[in-house]
């Protein structure tokens, strides 16, 4: 059956009401109080029957409302709804997702490095720097290798710190494809000075990024000079 | 606790109810009475008297509209004890519109739910045909959209006017 047979059925109907005199004309105003009482006829209802409370009212309320809304609704609002919804939880899905995938190697990276981290762990940053690197073993002709391992500890606890422990990662090893910078540090003592030098590389274009050079004369000192170099790194690479 | 449920239960089923048919009885209650304050307390008696016997009403449509007319004599008649209106000349009025044959047969077939898919699109068919209602008005009242009453107006336009053919009705024996 076709709209057009429904409209002609239409115009036959009405006219047929309107020939027999049985059409009874309800005016715009009429049906606006009619309506607007209606409610409240139903509640005086229930006030006749002696089942009223505030909370039937409030449920009456959300009830007749939802029908003035339904009756609102055309099928291109409920369209553009429907859509507006789809966009946003796909994007939200798509941005979860996105973070999801670049987090994983991360944590995973992270998680050794921290358990070599014994003291509380320090406040995350404001700034969160999306970069991996990969610090290589301290370098040294003249510093003992238990030295060399306290340094390369307290560099990772610092990259750690400095990049709110979740978008950096940390690994000896440089050939791993999620890496995209290596650290290579060398430190060296001369009379009771250390010079700690760091160098970052670029992976995929080979090239030198960050370069710096800092002098220390004890362990506590030692542990601020790294931090320094830590910051100036995330500084170069972000 | 059971007994509220249930009571809860038998207020929702009546809230439906009320919300469907209010309009198309206040329509029916208004020519009657010409009068719209009178014919919401003829209304709100009628839906009392419905919720005090809906465990044994079956059909609540139909049980409206057949006790409609016994609620607006019944308070008519009230009221001529009160303010000494005669009961015939009210009477009289409501029956202001022309009666034929063909009319009776019209009106019947306006209130009879086999001509219509459900009791709503015969609210609907109603709502629009006879009070004049506007799509968006009728959907508003029956918690339907716009192109839902459009549509259903349409279906029920088309089988009353094939029931009508079958009656040997149709435009030309109006004109």
């Amino acid at each position: 059956m076709n709209g057009h047979t429904y409209n002609t059925d239409i115009l036959q109907i009405e006219k047929i009401l309107s020939l027999h005199g049985i059409e009874a004309p309800v005016p715009a105003q009429t049906i606006k109080n009619r309506r607007t009482r209606k409610k409240a006829g139903y509640l005086t209802i229930l006030r006749t029957l002696g089942i009223y409370s505030a909370a039937t009212a409030l449920s009456v309320t959300f009830f007749f409302a939802g029908k003035k809304i339904i009756a609102a609704l055309s099928v291109k609002t409920v369209i553009a709804g429907v859509s507006s919804a789809i966009l946003t939880a796909g994007s939200t899905f798509a941005v979860y997702a996105y973070l999801t995938a670049h987090d994983t190697p991360v944590e995973k990276a992270i998680a050794p490095a921290a358990v070599t981290v014994t003291e509380p762990e320090k406040k995350a940053p404001a700034v969160l720097v999306h970069y991996t690197i990969g610090i290589r073993p301290i370098e040294s002709e003249s510093v003992d290798a238990g030295e060399r391992r306290i340094i390369g500890n307290i560099l990772m606890k610092e990259f750690t710190a400095i990049n709110g422990s979740k978008y950096a990662a940390m690994s000896s090893n440089v050939a791993d494809s999620q890496i995209g910078y290596a650290l290579r540090t060398t430190v060296e003592k001369t009379g009771d000075n250390y010079i700690i030098s760091a160098k970052v590389i670029d992976l995929k274009t080979l090239a030198v990024v960050f370069i710096t050079k800092e002098t220390y004369q004890s362990a506590d000192e030692s542990a601020g000079k790294l931090a320094v170099i830590v910051r100036k790194i995330s500084e170069s690479v972000k | 606790m059971v007994t509220a449920l249930l009571f809860n239960s038998k207020e929702h089923e009546f809230r439906k109810i009320y919300a469907e048919h209010y309009a198309c009885l206040i329509g029916v209650i208004s020519q009657r009475v010409r009068n719209e304050h009178d014919a919401e307390e003829i209304c709100q008696n009628l839906f009392v008297a419905m919720f005090n016997k809906m465990e044994e009403i079956e059909n609540p449509g139909k049980w409206l509209r057949s006790s409609v007319r016994f609620e607006i004599l019944s308070f008519l008649k009230k009221q001529k004890r009160h303010d000494g209106v005669s009961l015939d000349d009210v009477e009289e009025q409501s029956a202001a519109a022309p009666h034929n044959d063909m009319a009776i047969i019209i009106r019947d077939a306006i209130d009879d739910p086999d001509n219509f898919d459900s009791e709503r699109e015969m609210i609907l068919f109603r709502l629009i045909a006879v009070n004049k209602y506007s799509y968006i008005e009728a959907a508003k009242e029956l918690g339907i959209s716009r192109r839902q009453a459009e549509y259903g107006y349409g279906k029920a336009a088309h089988r009353l006017m094939e029931h009508l053919r079958n009656k040997g009705i149709g435009v030309e024996d109006a004109e």
